[in-house]
């Protein structure tokens, strides 16, 4: 029990928030912790959800801004299964995890852009915008956008010092760069203060107060193997077959980040372009394997996530389905260029799924910070803080 | 009764364990005019031939020598031929035993002592068994039933105007009764009257309604069988059931009734808030009680009591001044429900007020979970268990409290407009008589059981709810028990039947509960009174008045049968027709005792009908011996054991003497309240009688035992067996 | 008066509903499906809060019944159909045979020599009886009944020359009973929730994981261990309970009101472990401890006389010990906000009650979404056929209900 006197001062908007962000059960929770018992993944030392519950029935927001336990629960959906009173504590973290997204993130707009549906068609306007200027820029005006050799597989080459850069090549530079680049330092600065604040809740003695590259490099990488083997997730009991899916999805995105990596080494730098035969040039190999794995992993994620809707052990918020179908867009789309540009018959269409492509893609990666997408930066930072503290709590006792 | 016919079972190993034809000749001996014997009674032959022998020798009483009096009762019904049941199945076949080392059971021709078959020890106890039967009837008589020279009145008076009151009017006087009913205020209603609402009285139990008393109200004032007083109390009491005067002041002016029974229903008080100033009440102008916070309610005005401005937020302290010795020990019961209420309240004046509740245990008991479900809904409802450990003048006209040990696991401080306390209800009756009984026992409930229940009338019976130590004088609604509106009403139900039913009784002239069947009564022979006063203090339901000289004066509706005065009574002048002194010497002195030196000893047990009775048959039932010395008496309670009993059997020569009742003291299962605790008390003049006989005072002892101790009965005979063994033979044998 | 009042139902409502209505001078037909009356007090150790035997107050109500002449008490029989209205109902009744009639003197013969055996549901399945049997020592009444289904090769001759009576008749038939009655009281009272559906608490998997009421006759000295609190696994007393509140109740997935008695029952069970030793520890894991109006003295004599350690957290979890049987409960205990695992050798689920005709459809009785019955007018419920109640407050509704059928059948 803390000694200081916390102040209570409620803030009804914020549990009205919270409720709006698919939270709406929050108040039925009449605390009797069957939830963190029941949750494969909540440690004894600092159980949750039922904890967080009251805090959110109280608006707590600060406390549940530094607490890390929101991040460490992976939605498995037992505490909303055996929740006597239908308060569906995994679906009120899920609302807490958004709106700590909301918080910790800069330009608040675009987190209700991406949090709510009247939102999407504002944010594919905003992703356009982008793409049509770097277009006009790049392509010195309005290329034709149905005759895929005027866009995107025409234009003007660009010679900047020694590396030679086709039209389509420096506008996605253009545009994604700076959008990467925006993205980092939102993260990078929320995951800082996030980070200093689990501290400080958590009363890390000075001693143990390590710095960043220490911390890094004795907890980042532990936590990433756990990531990606995904240990956590699998321990899920009520919805265990999330597990699968979900980590078959983290790999197709390496993979594919791999790819842009290599295309961007290949094509950006030494200059050896694209388009390259789908079924003979390795790199494609790669992306494709990528692409199917990505498919495959979201569609079986939304089949799942249907099923369970009916077992009642998942609710599926717009923030959720969101997410999720954006992801499938992306993949579509990513084939579908392919697909289009092979084809004869519809290959002067392959011009617009580029364009949709480019949309989607924009609107993902801008939701690394705005979207449910953030967990993958957010869930790291409380598992690599869970480990740092499992460890610390060792060598202090 | 003059003549007797007694009928012996052969069946159920009776006739193979004892000589029948010895038995018939010991019942003649005793006088019985006519003896037979026959395997089966208790079937429809068994029956028939009963009933064709008492017609063919014109007998007014029977013993039938059979089975256990708990069974076959409606079996051994000869209408006006008074019957006797002597127990030699459970009682002697089927619980005597001789048992060798291992406890295995031997054949009855085994030597019981050197010489001495344990045959003839059995038969000695069957034929004493089948003589006090004759006995007891020698001296029975056929009880009539109790008829008051006065015509009784069948008016129903209920004290109280609140739901329960309304409610046991109304139905009562549905069920045909005129109705009396007295409320202090001046206008019916009661508390619920002074509400904004309350949860529904019944299913789903989750809305807030209007409160339901106007309808009551409307019923009751409208229906031409309830007569109301208004602004009335009950000045007195006189009288007995059926016969009880009631003087009602009205404004000032008496006025008398006839009342039959009464069901009080006068309701509680809010526990004295200004005993809480450690939780700010009085100090602090915006610490307020639930009350006045539904008064509030009630007129709509939230608005802080320091200065007028809008209650923004407020906070409920539940259990104010409850379970905690120096308050109120217990749980009201209806505080959380009220909270909850109350929450919403300021909740719905005002949708961005806060409401805060720190609860200890939510009990919102059974399906008052659902009000608890729906009103916890609610984005401005926080509820926390909690301690708190301070309440102070916060800033700008706030009430700052500080809770400790909360579900968030911080300590917290909350500033609220208005701190309302959840005070408890303590009964009117725990402020005074309420009742005004003349009665020489005092005005109200007895002290000591009030005592039991915090002031509560209640009852110290599970199965009898309505079991008040006052007969004709039924509780209901909170006087009764903490209790929600819903309950109240049913408890006014439950009330009002138990008030009807004592009617029915006087009219049919038997006793009210627990001995509903019992046509006859106590009756005094005050000719050889010597005032002693002890039937009048002892009798636990005070049914007895006194004149100025100190004789008792009987209230035979009043009584409840237990025959306490009758034991009590030094000159043995009380006696019931189917029970008395001198029968039950009659029967002691119908056994055979040994002449000194026989060196088997013979002991008497007096037994409680009521638990210790069933669980020596539950014992025969499971063939378990007691020790074939004791002869039993079964006898109504032990409170109705009279010192001459003793005398009498220790005058016979019997070696000791235990008695066998029910469980006394705070938790008494003693079905009489005080029997047995009372038998104990006599114990201490028994023991100083035998000192004068030169007898250890061990010989006689007091056991009590719950219906279910079947092992432990056996245990204390056995042990009891063996501790006379240890003293000399009663040195009065064959005197 | 003029109809008879029908009570359905013996257990302690029923029983009370019946003798009080008699007793103001209805005539009351009171019938029970089991054998025996006494329902599920009569499976009770002792009441709380005052620690006395059930069988206590039911053998003065069996008396009043004995000898009012105004009550027929039908056994083994059950309701099959209500027709007509307030004021005058038809029933038709069905009566189970019992293969013994009413020459058994309960003397004891049959049983002796039978050699077929059969679970005793009074027991909660926790031993056999014969295949003839007497519901238990007070049974009312006091006959034994034949389970024919149990019977072994040559039991049924053994059987029948055993009885000097000739009280065994195993060629009775099923029979329907008519009766035209004013008013119907229904008292059916409650069974325990269905255990095995708490999928997470064990029960039917782990041998030491017992119901309540199973702990009820494991302390009654008429029960399978004559009232030495045994655990089923290896006869050993024991030292370290576990008492699972809310084992059902005030839940969604199960029941979704409070029983009421839960907390007060394991209060009560606590203190027979201290009864037998002292030493004995329980262990109460609860969400609110709820022991309205007087009870609340009760808590305090639990706390003052038996090893209570109380928990505020349900247990969700419970793990067995392969070797020892013992058992491992996990809860957060919420109080301190760390989890913890708690070995103990015996598990109590402190089990809640659900209405005995739950998901039975009766034509003309109104129930809600859990089986309570709802009727306002018409037939009158009692006790905890209406809603979740204690003995004592069922016996007030319970006379209450005896009022209601009286006035029906004055006016009807």
């Amino acid at each position: 029990m803390a000694n200081e006197i916390i102040k209570v001062d409620v803030d009804l908007e914020a549990i009205k928030e919270i409720q709006s962000l698919g939270g709406d059960t929050l108040k039925k929770c009449y605390q009797c912790a069957t939830c963190s018992t029941v949750c494969p993944l909540s440690p004894d030392e600092a159980p949750f959800p039922r904890k967080q519950m009251i805090l959110a029935q109280w608006g707590f927001k600060e406390k549940l801004l530094n607490d890390p336990a929101i991040w460490l629960c992976h939605q498995c959906g037992d505490c909303s299964k055996y929740c006597p009173r239908g308060a569906n504590p995994g679906e009120v973290m899920a609302a807490l995890r958004l709106s700590v997204i909301k918080e910790a993130t800069p330009f608040k707009f675009l987190h209700t852009f991406y949090n709510n549906a009247w939102g999407f068609p504002i944010l594919i306007l905003i992703a356009l915008f982008f793409i049509l200027i770097a277009t006009i820029a790049t392509f010195g005006g309005i290329p034709n956008f149905f005759d895929a050799d005027s866009f995107p597989y025409g234009g003007p080459s660009y010679e900047i010092w020694f590396i030679h850069l086709p039209a389509r090549v420096l506008m996605i530079d253009v545009i994604f760069l700076p959008l990467a680049v925006f993205v980092i330092i939102i993260l990078f600065s929320a995951i800082n203060r996030m980070w200093n604040a689990y501290v400080e809740t958590y009363k890390i003695p000075q001693a143990y107060r390590y710095g960043m590259w220490t911390i890094l490099k004795t907890y980042l990488l532990s936590a990433i193997g756990e990531i990606l083997n995904h240990n956590r997730f699998e321990k899920c009991e009520a919805n265990k077959w999330r597990a699968l899916p979900h980590k078959v999805l983290l790999w197709a995105f390496i993979l594919l980040a791999l790819t842009t990596a290599i295309v961007f080494v290949m094509a950006d730098i030494l200059g050896f372009h694209t388009p390259w035969n789908p079924l003979l040039h390795p790199v494609k190999w790669l992306g494709n394997i990528g692409g199917l794995m990505l498919l495959y992993g979201i569609i079986s994620i939304i089949l799942g996530r249907s099923q369970a809707e009916r077992e009642k052990s998942v609710k599926t918020s717009y923030p959720d389905s969101f997410l999720v179908y954006l992801i499938l867009l992306v993949g579509l789309t990513g084939f579908g260029i392919e697909i289009f540009r092979n084809i004869s018959a519809l290959r002067s269409l392959t011009s617009l799924i580029y364009i949709a492509h480019l949309v989607f893609v924009f609107i993902l990666f801008l939701g690394v910070a705005y979207s449910k997408f953030a967990h993958l930066a957010f869930r790291t930072t409380a598992v690599v803080f869970d480990l740092y503290f499992k460890d610390i709590n060792q060598k202090m006792s | 009764m003059e003549k007797i016919g007694v009928f012996i079972c052969t069946s159920c190993d009776i006739g193979n364990r004892l000589d029948i034809a010895e038995l018939e000749n010991a019942a003649r001996d005793q006088g019985a005019v006519a003896v037979y014997s026959r395997e089966f009674l208790c079937s429809k032959e068994g029956k028939a031939f009963i009933e064709e022998k008492i017609k063919e020798n014109g007998l007014d009483a029977v013993s039938i020598c059979a089975c256990s009096p708990r069974v076959n009762y409606d079996v051994f019904d000869f209408g006006n031929v008074a019957v006797e049941r002597v127990n030699l199945r459970e009682g002697i076949v089927w619980s005597r035993f001789l048992l060798g080392e291992g406890g295995e059971i031997l054949e009855d021709t085994a030597d019981y002592i050197e010489g001495v078959p344990f045959k003839n020890e059995l038969m000695a106890l069957a034929k004493d068994y089948v003589k006090m039967g004759v006995a007891k009837l020698q001296v029975y008589k056929l009880p009539e039933p109790f008829k008051p020279e006065e015509e009784t009145s069948k008016t129903i008076l209920v004290i109280g105007g609140g739901v329960a009151g309304l409610t046991a009017a109304l139905e009562a006087a549905n069920a045909g009764y005129d109705v009396v009913l007295v409320e202090k205020e001046k206008e019916l209603g009661g508390f619920v009257a002074k509400m904004k609402g309350h949860c529904e009285v019944k299913h789903p139990f989750k809305n807030i309604v209007p409160p339901i008393v106007d309808e009551l109200i409307s019923q009751v004032e409208s229906n031409e069988k309830i007569k109301v007083y208004k602004k009335a109390t009950v000045a007195s009491i006189s009288g007995m059931p059926g016969l009880f005067k009631v003087k009602i002041n009205v404004d000032g002016k008496e006025e008398e009734v006839k009342i039959g029974a009464i069901v009080l229903a006068a309701g509680f008080k809010p526990y004295d808030a200004s005993k809480l100033d450690s939780l700010g009440y009085g100090n602090i102008k915006n610490v307020v009680t639930n009350v006045q916070f539904e008064e509030m309610a009630k007129e709509g005005k939230f608005i802080r009591p320091s200065d007028g401005a809008p209650i923004k937020s407020v906070l409920f302290i539940l259990c104010a001044g409850q379970r905690d010795e120096n308050h109120l020990p217990y749980c009201s019961g209806y505080c959380c429900l009220a909270s909850l209420k109350q929450a919403k309240y300021i909740r719905e004046a005002d949708p961005d007020a806060k409401a805060f509740i720190i609860y200890d245990h939510m009990r919102t008991m059974g399906i008052y979970e659902n009000f608890y479900k729906t009103l916890q809904d609610d984005p401005g409802v926080f509820l926390t268990k909690g301690k708190v450990v301070e309440v102070s003048e916060g800033e700008d006209g706030k009430v700052k409290v500080i809770v400790e040990e909360t579900l968030l696991g911080e300590k917290l401080e909350i500033n609220v407009d208005l701190v309302v306390l959840a005070i408890g209800m303590v009964p009117v009756t725990a402020e005074g008589p309420v009742l005004n009984l003349e009665y020489r026992q005092g005005p109200g409930l007895p002290p000591d059981e009030l005592e039991l229940f915090y002031g509560y009338a209640d009852s110290n019976y599970i199965c009898f709810p309505y079991e008040t130590r006052r007969t004709g004088i039924y509780a209901a609604g909170a006087i009764h028990q903490p209790m929600t509106i819903a309950q109240a009403i049913e408890d006014a139900r439950g009330a009002a039947l138990k008030a009807i039913q004592c009617l029915v009784a006087i009219e049919e002239g038997h006793a009210v509960h627990p001995r509903t069947w019992d046509f006859a009564y106590p009756e005094f022979d005050l000719k050889m009174c010597t005032q002693c006063k002890r039937c009048t203090e002892e009798c636990p339901f005070g049914a007895l008045n006194e004149d100025e000289k100190g004789n008792p004066l009987p209230n035979i509706t009043r009584c409840r049968r237990c025959g306490t005065c009758f034991g009590a009574c030094p000159q043995r002048i009380i006696n019931f027709k189917d029970y008395s002194i001198e029968m039950v010497g009659n029967m002691i002195r119908a056994t055979e005792m040994p002449e000194q030196g026989y060196g088997l000893y013979r002991l008497m047990a007096f037994i409680c009908e009521n638990d210790a009775l069933p669980a020596l048959d539950m014992a025969a039932l499971q063939r378990k011996s007691i020790p074939v010395t004791f002869r039993i008496i079964p006898v109504r309670c032990l409170g109705a054991v009279n010192v001459s009993f003793v005398k009498d059997a220790m005058s016979k020569g019997y070696d000791g003497i235990l008695l066998l009742g029910c469980k006394y003291g705070e938790n008494y299962q003693c079905h009489f309240i005080k029997g047995s605790e009372l038998a104990n008390r006599r114990m201490e003049n028994v023991a100083e009688t035998l000192q004068q006989l030169a007898l250890e005072p061990e010989r006689v002892t007091l056991y009590t035992v719950a219906i279910d101790e079947v092992e432990e009965v056996i245990k204390k005979m056995n042990e009891f067996n063996e501790e006379i063994k240890g003293f000399e033979e009663n040195p009065f044998k064959g005197w | 008066m003029k109809k008879p009042i029908l009570v359905v139902g013996g257990g302690i409502s029923g029983i009370t509903a019946a003798v009080e209505a008699a007793e103001v001078g209805a005539e009351v037909i009171l019938i029970e499906k089991e054998p025996s009356l006494g329902g599920r007090v009569a499976q009770l150790r002792y009441y709380f809060p005052k620690l006395c035997p059930p069988n206590c107050g039911l053998e003065i109500n069996y008396r009043r019944i004995k000898t009012n002449p105004r009550i027929k008490v039908y056994t083994m029989t059950e309701i099959a159909e209500i027709s007509g209205e307030k004021g005058n109902y038809k029933v038709k009744a069905v009566v189970k045979p019992r293969y013994v009639n009413d020459n058994c003197t309960a003397c004891g013969e049959c049983e002796k020599v039978c050699e077929g055996e059969r679970v005793s549901e009074f027991d909660f399945g926790l031993r056999k009886t014969k295949a003839i049997y007497l519901p238990h020592p007070m049974a009312f009444p006091m006959k034994y009944v034949l389970d024919k289904s149990a019977l072994a090769p040559g039991d049924l001759e053994r059987i029948m020359s055993a009885c000097k009576y000739n009280a065994i008749d195993p060629d009775m038939k099923e029979e329907t009973l008519e009766f035209e009655v004013g008013a119907i009281i229904w008292a059916t009272g409650w069974k325990p929730y269905d255990a095995t559906k708490l999928d997470n608490l064990g029960y039917g998997k782990y041998a030491n994981v017992i119901t309540n009421m199973q702990m009820e006759r494991l302390a009654s000295p008429w029960g399978p261990t004559g009232g030495k609190i045994l655990r089923p696994s290896d006869q050993s007393f024991p030292k370290r309970v576990a008492f699972v509140q809310c084992a059902g109740s005030r839940d969604e997935n199960h029941l979704p009101y409070c029983s009421y008695i839960c907390c007060l029952a394991s209060l009560k069970q606590s203190l027979y472990l201290a009864e037998q030793d002292p030493e004995a520890e329980a262990l109460i894991f609860y969400i609110d401890i709820r022991t309205p109006g007087r009870y609340e003295k009760f808590l305090r004599r639990a706390q003052n006389e038996a090893r209570i350690n109380f928990i505020k957290g349900k247990v969700a979890k419970i793990e067995e010990d392969p070797e020892t049987k013992d058992l491992i409960v996990t809860a957060e205990d919420i109080l301190s906000g760390k989890k913890i695992h708690e070995k103990v050798n015996l598990v109590v689920l402190a089990l809640g009650m659900q209405p005995s005709i739950a998901g039975i459809n009766i034509k003309g009785l109104e129930v809600d979404e859990n089986g309570f019955v709802i009727s306002e007018n018409g037939i009158i419920a009692c006790g905890c056929a209406k809603m979740p109640l204690d003995v004592m407050t069922s016996n007030e509704t319970a006379t209450g209900a005896a009022l209601k059928a009286v006035q029906t059948i004055l006016r009807g």
